[in-house]
């Protein structure tokens, strides 16, 4: 595993008890956060927050595309 | 409002995605594609979002608030994840030419075709009713929309059941035909081995920025223009004891549960429904998309759920009172202020949900049951008749299209007899609940290598079975069609095996308890029968390709682990027949090219044509029935397990082998640099042996020149005055002298490089010879000013040495000082110590003058031979370049140490700057 995916990883499991409960009940209680009920206010934030880290973890990442399965030996063969 | 405005437009709207699609298409021939962007392919994932989402997620949050929200927090908490899985997926997929989520499951379990049926039959029944609610959708909309408008809508909806059997009903039934034909022109366009369908995925993305702007034009109505903005509703709602409720969660076990059962179903259905697997596996084509989805996709479910409460709220604050389903809410509020324009717009947008999920469904569905029930029963004989022209490609299509058809049909008649009441959210939660049973076989395929076929066919069976008996089965007793004395009895009266309470298991709702039990035996039946089952070989050769999927991609199929073979004229008519003429060549061609063969040569096919045969027709066919017809022509060497594994050992070994190559190769670059450096530094010396020569023939010729030019004088002007005479005779000695010095320098290196020197080695008292050294510089430091400080020790000390040699060192060290310490300016500027310290058993000599002192770059090159401190302000160099050279090698010799360091302001002195030298000798 290399350093982007553990880290990737990790975050799977902060977002899996950050959105489950027991987590949801110290914000599920009849109380307003602007305006908004606080496990909505919660649960969105949370939310956008992981979107941005997500984001910015795999900003630089590129995938290799390994589909064409060529025969290096054979592509060889072919340039000469 | 008129009913024929909504018709024209559905038909107008599913005109434009033919559109769509149609030029999409015909854009991809021409080999520029729309499709492979990271946008198109986020958005096309939103296919996610349904009809369910559109109308429903308002009525499930009618019943628990916050409770429509785990069905998409699952795939956000899953996105982090998808780089690692959905990348494996793809991969696997693409150099395996899968084509659907039974196909992947058949595959790695050795190419099963059972499995691929077993999956196909759990995903059928399992989607059939997801399919339907969106027809149910489509057809709720067009009943709610042409009976109701406006202020009718109260009286109306109190008195005047639901007419089911409506005209509007029959216009679902054409909506369907329509999507049957549509999902027929663009889902099964070709038999690709690549199966693609460009025009589809942009439709589809379409369809997801369509239903997206419908959404957030009624959530923005509700909020904004209905209410005063987020806190007006919400505060408006707290003082509604029925709203209030809604905008916290009550703190119960059941709430939690079914709240974390969601999550867990949401996440294997984002990855195992047949159209989510279809656009994010097969459709895709390039896996760096995946990683702007992660991000893109999440925002974009993150956008649609803003406004659900505020709609909910808003639904159930203006409705109070009256008989309107919440799931109609979306449709019902821009009616009710006669905003039928907007109305019109939301019923687009609940069109688009829907149909995007038919079309895609349908075509993922169809593949399967053709590749996997169809198709493979047919094939024996298919391929018995070698002379017969048919061409199965067409076969096969015509398969897929009936398939289709029927599906759909099925769809709408399950719509028709039973799901007439339900909520939408519910009867999706039972299609994610069966697909869900995918999830423990695929992923611990995925990762597993001991997972085995019989293995994931019991835990599969399990999960199917346990799904039915406690979500199906019971919805059937509610309708009537089988016993309903089995829900409140149990089945064949047994209290333990009621389909809600198994095993007396109660306190959860219906999906979580399904969830729970059906994904225990699930995974336990799974893990266990595999652990106590052997493979057969072919599954090990799959199970080693999926699990360890990167370790074959660089070393492309020379790892064939079958060893068969088969007519190379054999295959190339089943390609023709299976793919079509005009394919098949284009694919022979493209073989030829990559790898160099000409197949015409060719009788007898290797293992190696024969997988590409293999994978090409599993593109089309899937891979079990690939493996049948492949099977039909080959030749096959029986193979036993142990054989098999031995060849994985040996794949092993060559890729270990390639890596060890990988490990020398580098090596081999490590020593060229290092020769090369070392190169760099001999080309440096002989640079500095060149320069040697030049400094010394100039510093030989400066003396010669003078004494020569002296000489001439004396000898042509005899009547010189004495004190001149003298002065140029005192010249021309001095000039002699240096010359002598450095020719006795050069016979020093020669000698020390040639190991003649000869050493008399004698006790020695270091402060008798340091004085002694400095004393003949009295006169100097006179001279140029410079104070010098000598600094002994109260008691001689003695070492082992050659007096003469060690001599020569402190003279060295300090006429150097004299030539580098700080002279400028007049008066005592110059300043030089000698100091001689005892410290244990070993004696230290310090040379310290407070000049320029040594840049830090030449610190190590200074006691190498030629190496001479350039000084600006001095000019050229005054020395050979050779003193302090010869002084380490003295040094050395008395296995001592010589070194310099910069002089710190120590507290003893104020000597700044400068260098100091320093000579460390052990007391004798």
């Amino acid at each position: 595993m290399t350093g982007k995916t553990a880290k990737l990883f990790a975050l799977f499991l902060l977002t899996a008890f950050l959105f489950n409960f027991p987590f949801l009940n110290i914000f599920s209680k009849p109380m307003m956060v602007y305006g908004v009920p606080a496990l909505m206010f919660y649960l969105f934030i949370v939310w956008i927050i992981i979107i941005v880290v997500i984001r910015l973890t795999v900003q630089n990442v590129t995938i290799g595309l390994p589909f064409v399965q060529t025969n290096p030996k054979n592509k060889k063969k072919k340039k000469t | 409002m008129n009913s024929s405005v909504f018709v024209v437009a559905s038909l107008l709207y599913i005109l434009l995605l033919f559109l769509i699609a149609f030029y999409t298409d015909g854009k991809a021939k021409t080999g520029r594609s729309w499709v492979n962007n990271p946008y198109i392919y986020s958005l096309s994932l939103a296919v996610y979002c349904t009809a369910w989402t559109f109308y429903g997620s308002v009525g499930k949050a009618a019943r628990s608030g916050a409770g429509f929200l785990p069905i998409y927090l699952g795939p956000t908490i899953l996105a982090p994840l998808w780089i690692i899985v959905f990348r494996k997926m793809i991969v696997i997929s693409k150099s395996q030419r899968i084509t659907s989520v039974a196909d992947f499951i058949s595959s790695r379990y050795g190419k099963s075709t059972f499995l691929g049926v077993l999956v196909t039959i759990v995903a059928f029944f399992g989607i059939i009713p997801y399919i339907s609610l969106q027809l149910k959708a489509i057809a709720d909309s067009f009943d709610i929309l042409t009976t109701l408008s406006g202020n009718q809508l109260a009286l109306n909806n109190l008195t005047q059941p639901l007419t089911y059997d409506s005209f509007f009903y029959d216009t679902a039934f054409y909506i369907t035909i329509m999507l049957a034909v549509f999902t027929i022109l663009f889902g099964t366009r070709n038999v690709d081995p690549n199966e693609r369908h460009e025009g589809l995925v942009t439709a589809v993305a379409f369809e997801s920025i369509v239903k997206l702007v419908a959404f957030l034009a009624v959530g923005i109505f509700v909020t904004f223009f209905l209410y005063h903005g987020f806190q007006d509703i919400f505060h408006q709602a707290s003082l509604n004891p029925k709203t209030s409720k809604l905008l916290f969660m009550p703190e119960n076990s059941s709430v939690s549960s079914e709240w974390f059962w969601l999550t867990i179903l949401s996440m294997c259905a984002f990855m195992f429904l047949p159209r989510q697997f279809h656009i994010a596996v097969v459709e895709n084509i390039n896996p760096n998309h995946i990683l702007k989805a992660m991000w893109l996709f999440p925002l974009y479910l993150l956008i649609i759920n803003i406004f659900v409460l505020p709609v909910t709220l808003a639904g159930m604050l203006q409705f109070e009172g009256l008989n309107i389903k919440p799931d109609n809410y979306v449709l019902e509020l821009p009616l009710l202020r006669g905003q039928n324009l907007l109305a019109l717009l939301v019923f687009i947008g609940g069109l688009s949900a829907a149909t995007s999920m038919v079309i895609v469904e349908t075509t993922a569905l169809s593949i399967m049951v053709s590749n996997h029930i169809v198709i493979p029963p047919l094939l024996n004989n298919l391929t018995k008749y070698k002379s017969d022209r048919l061409d199965i490609s067409d076969l096969v299509i015509l398969v897929r299209r009936i398939s289709i058809v029927i599906i759909l049909l099925l769809a709408f008649a399950y719509v028709r007899t039973i799901a007439t009441n339900r909520e939408l959210v519910s009867i999706g939660l039972v299609s994610f609940a069966a697909v869900t049973q995918f999830a423990p076989i695929a992923i611990g395929g995925l990762f597993w290598k001991g997972a085995t076929k019989i293995g994931a066919i019991a835990g599969l069976l399990a999960g199917f079975f346990i799904w039915a008996i406690t979500l199906t089965l019971p919805t059937l007793a509610e309708y009537g069609i089988i016993s309903s004395s089995i829900v409140e009895y149990g089945y064949f009266g047994i209290s333990w095996l009621k389909p809600y309470a198994l095993f007396g298991l109660t306190g959860f709702d219906q999906i979580s308890h399904s969830a729970f039990w059906s994904l225990f035996f699930n995974i336990t039946i799974f893990v266990v029968v595999s652990l106590y089952s052997n493979p057969e070989p072919i599954e090990v050769a799959q199970a080693d390709y999926f699990v360890n999927i990167y370790k074959y991609l660089n070393v492309g199929s020379d790892f064939e682990v079958l060893k068969r073979e088969a007519k190379m004229e054999d295959l190339r008519l089943l390609l023709t027949r299976f793919l079509g003429e005009e394919r098949a060549s284009v694919l022979w061609n493209n073989y030829q090219d990559v790898n160099g063969i000409n197949l015409q040569k060719v009788i007898i096919a290797n293992a190696e044509i024969i997988a590409f045969a293999e994978t090409q027709l599993a593109g089309a066919l899937g891979a079990s029935s690939a493996k049948i017809i492949i099977g039909s022509v080959v030749k096959e060497d029986p193979i036993s397990l142990n054989e098999m594994l031995n060849i994985l050992d040996q794949t092993q070994e060559i890729i270990l082998s390639n890596r060890e190559l990988e490990r020398k190769s580098i090596e081999l670059q490590e020593m060229t640099e290092q020769l090369k450096y070392a190169n760099e530094q001999l080309k440096q010396l002989d640079r500095l042996k060149a320069d040697f020569v030049t400094t010394v023939t100039h510093e030989l010729r400066t003396p010669m020149t003078s004494i020569k030019a002296f000489s001439k004088i004396l000898l042509d002007n005899k009547d010189l005055p004495k004190d001149q005479h003298d002065e140029f005779l005192n010249i021309v000695v001095l000039e002699t002298e240096r010359i002598t010095r450095l020719i006795n320098q050069v016979l020093d290196i020669e000698k020390l490089q040639s190991n003649s020197f000869e050493w008399k080695m004698q006790r020695l008292n270091i402060n008798e010879l340091v004085s002694l050294a400095a004393k003949g510089f009295t006169p100097i430091f006179k001279e140029k000013n410079i104070q010098f400080d000598l600094i002994l020790p109260e008691h001689p000390v003695t070492i082992m040495g050659d007096n003469d040699r060690i001599t020569q060192v402190i003279v060295n060290l300090l006429s150097n000082a004299v030539k580098f310490t700080h002279t400028e300016g007049g008066g005592l500027n110059g300043l030089i110590r000698l100091e001689v310290a005892v410290i244990e058993d070993s004696v230290t000599i310090k040379v310290s003058d407070n000049g320029k002192g040594i840049p830090d770059d030449k610190k190590s090159m200074i006691f190498e031979r030629f190496t001479q401190i350039d000084d600006p302000q001095a000019g050229k160099p005054t020395g050979s370049g050779l003193g302090l050279f010869i002084s380490k090698r003295i040094i050395e010799h008395h296995k001592g140490r010589i070194y310099v360091e910069d002089n710190i302001d120590s507290k003893r002195g104020n000597i700044k700057n400068g260098a100091t030298f320093v000579i460390i000798f052990s007391i004798a």
